[in-house]
């Protein structure tokens, strides 16, 4: 049972699974980014429908945001300072389940504007996936350490 | 003498006798005389002798007799006779050391020698047969000194004995010959001293002239002595090879009187040649093959040919040194060897008075040649210590310039390893930091999101501007809920709500109108596009997000409606004032 148990842990903390996780969750940000950065417009009116941004910030915040994700998902999936990288993935996650969050108590009868403007109101469901992409956010940055280019990098000039 | 006769006769033959022996002494002083005046010229002891004898045995009419003269240390003598057989004589002479053994010596006999004359019958002689038997009478006598003589007489013509008067007159005789004898003997004596004077003169001279030649022979070394002690104070302070060859030359020229010189020395070890010349000569000036030519020439030439270190060799044939261009009429040179790899020459032309040179000047150069090797040996020595101190120094500066190196590279290294140090703490620094999030790297993804953003969006046909364009605007002229409940009442005013349409289905004021900005043409076209541009339309509808209102005024005064207001507070103030909503 302890040993089933250890082995449960191990592999759920193993460093290959936190490199699947980390790729995963940089491609997802990377693909998230390509429409929002090729729609500008639609995305600003998504988070406006949010009613959270002040209306003189949201302009600015729909250009920065796909940007910001798509450095992220690419640092991620590279591993280049990956664990800043998932923080700040991890960060735009809490602030979209806040937001999404708000939405729902709010009742606003808005998409979630994740990857397309054109999708179906958003539900309890989206809300949930982003908690699980948060939770992967968590392991990726507990366990991550496989394939890091910056670290491998830095090893060797240290073992030198 | 025996006097026979009777007394008569006494007197008559008195006077005869008396007569007879007045004529015998007269022919006996006439002798005496006679042998004297013949004796007195006479100094040779052979010649007094047989004078002496002659003059004895013819006065006396003896026909044998015998005389010599003995010298009693020696046991030598002189011998001569008359009316002897040389037999006899050559026993006699013979018997001359036995003679005066027995004659003229204590031991021999029992009387003491004295100076007078003993006189010895012929019975007397029976015993010893000294003497041959025809001597009758022997008369011995001794002179001064070592000397001493005998007369041995035979008998007489008339066969009578010797009487008084005889033998009175024999010992006058002797007395004359002994007086004679001393004479002669003293004048042998004076002349042998003199001879022997003027051996001692002669010896003395010899010495002298030894001694004077010694003086010579010690003046000589002394001023050999001098030079070389002059040449080496002269050479001992000089260290240097050149004004040691020059020095040398000058003090060898001027102890000999020589006003043309050469000297070159070959160092084979080092590789240099070194000369000096002095006279009416151009100095020669030899490379290294053509002073070791010369070298070989010169050894070739020496009458002694040896390499041993040390050696001085007189060179014989001189005349290939003109081959070198030694312009100098050589008449003295040497070869001189100071170790196997440093040999030299040494050339003098003519001395001053144009002689040849003397054993003794040869000998001095010779030795001067070695003094003078012993200097070169030091000079070069020191030349080689200088070389190595050169070289020592040399080599202490290259090794303080190492240690400088060496020090500067410590020193380098040293910033090296704190430099590698300083990298490992930042790399591990950087390691740790990989492992962490940082607020650092955050606001870079931010600040590079935004530059990327912002560029992108410039360039980007599908660009949206940074801020909203409401916001730069213009204000819209506005009316309170009050205002438009009453124009709406009125049907004067028409209300347009200008969010979007999930907006507007949720809550709306009764009878608005929804004209979303995304649809405005299509909605406007439908819906608005019957009103009077004069006509009021009151606009409403806005969030923290987006002033939809503000937008939809713009756009409708853009279509000539001049009296587009919106309203205030929106839809909240509207509900709040209690107007219906749908």
């Amino acid at each position: 049972m302890t040993t089933s148990g250890d082995r449960a842990v191990r592999i759920f903390g193993h460093r290959y699974l936190a490199l699947v996780l980390r790729i995963y969750l940089g491609s997802i940000f990377i693909y998230a980014s390509m429409y929002k950065i090729s729609y500008p417009l639609e995305f600003a009116e998504n988070i406006a429908s949010y009613q959270i941004v002040p209306y003189w910030a949201v302009n600015l915040m729909a250009i920065v945001m796909p940007w910001t994700e798509l450095i992220c998902g690419i640092l991620l999936v590279v591993g280049l300072r990956s664990k800043s990288a998932v923080c700040m993935i991890g960060g735009m996650l809490v602030l979209f389940i806040v937001a999404i969050s708000l939405a729902l108590v709010r009742n606003i009868p808005i998409g979630c504007g994740c990857f397309h403007s054109m999708e179906e109101p958003m539900t309890w469901t989206t809300l949930l996936r982003d908690f699980v992409w948060l939770a992967m956010a968590v392991h990726v940055y507990t366990f991550d350490s496989a394939l890091q280019l910056e670290r491998r990098f830095l090893i060797q000039i240290k073992d030198e | 003498m025996t006097e026979t006769g009777s007394e008569r006769q006494h007197d008559r033959d008195q006077a005869l006798r008396t007569r007879e022996d007045l004529d015998r002494k007269i022919f006996y002083l006439r002798t005496l005389l006679d042998t004297s005046t013949e004796l007195a010229g006479i100094v040779q002891p052979q010649k007094m002798l047989d004078t002496f004898l002659l003059m004895t045995m013819g006065p006396l009419g003896i026909t044998t007799g015998l005389a010599g003269l003995v010298n009693v240390r020696l046991g030598s003598g002189h011998i001569t006779s008359r009316g002897l057989e040389p037999a006899d004589l050559e026993t006699v002479r013979v018997n001359i050391p036995a003679i005066g053994l027995r004659y003229f010596t204590e031991a021999g006999t029992a009387e003491n020698l004295t100076s007078r004359t003993r006189t010895i019958a012929r019975e007397g002689l029976g015993v010893t047969r000294l003497f041959p038997s025809p001597v009758q009478t022997l008369f011995l006598w001794d002179l001064s000194g070592e000397y001493a003589g005998f007369l041995a007489l035979g008998e007489k013509l008339t066969n009578r004995p010797l009487d008084d008067g005889d033998e009175e007159l024999l010992l006058n005789l002797i007395q004359i010959l002994k007086g004679a004898m001393n004479h002669a003997l003293s004048v042998l004596n004076i002349q042998q001293l003199n001879a022997e004077l003027l051996k001692k003169n002669q010896e003395l001279e010899e010495a002298m002239g030894e001694l004077n030649a010694s003086r010579e022979e010690l003046d000589r070394r002394v001023f050999h002595l001098k030079t070389l002690s002059d040449l080496s104070s002269e050479l001992s302070p000089l260290l240097d090879m050149d004004r040691l060859l020059r020095t040398f030359l000058m003090i060898s020229m001027g102890a000999l009187g020589v006003g043309q010189g050469f000297v070159i020395v070959q160092d084979r070890k080092a590789r240099k040649v070194r000369s000096s010349a002095v006279g009416p000569v151009h100095e020669p000036v030899l490379d290294g093959h053509g002073c070791e030519q010369l070298i070989y020439q010169a050894f070739d030439a020496c009458e002694i040919k040896s390499l041993a270190p040390g050696t001085v060799s007189r060179m014989g044939e001189l005349s290939f040194l003109r081959q070198h261009g030694i312009e100098i009429d050589v008449e003295l040179a040497f070869f001189f060897v100071i170790d196997a790899s440093f040999m030299g020459v040494f050339a003098l032309g003519p001395n001053i008075l144009a002689s040849l040179y003397s054993r003794e000047e040869v000998e001095l150069i010779v030795t001067q040649i070695s003094s003078f090797m012993v200097y070169l040996q030091n000079a070069r020595a020191f030349e080689t210590i200088g070389a190595l101190n050169e070289d020592l120094t040399r080599r202490n500066e290259e090794l303080r310039q190492t240690i400088a190196d060496l020090t500067e590279a410590r020193h380098r290294i040293t910033l090296l390893e704190r430099a590698r140090a300083h990298l490992r703490s930042l790399v591990q620094q950087e390691v740790e930091r990989v492992g962490r999030p940082g607020l650092l790297d955050c606001a870079l993804i931010l600040l590079l999101a935004t530059a990327i953003g912002v560029l992108f969006n410039l360039a980007a046909p599908q660009g949206i501007p940074l801020v909203p364009e409401t916001l730069l605007r213009q204000r819209s002229a506005t009316v309170n809920p009050q205002s438009a409940m009453r124009l709406a009442e009125e049907g004067v005013a028409v209300l347009v709500d200008a969010r979007p349409k999930e907006l507007y289905d949720q809550k709306h004021i009764r009878g608005a109108v929804n004209i979303p900005i995304s649809l405005f043409d299509i909605m406007y076209m439908m819906k608005l596009s019957q009103v009077d541009s004069e006509s009021p339309i009151v606009v409403y509808g806005r969030h923290v997000s987006r002033r939809y209102d503000e937008e939809l005024a713009f756009r409708l005064k853009q279509r000539d409606h001049e009296n587009v207001r919106i309203l205030e507070g929106g839809l909240q103030a509207w509900e709040a004032e209690g107007y219906p909503v749908q």
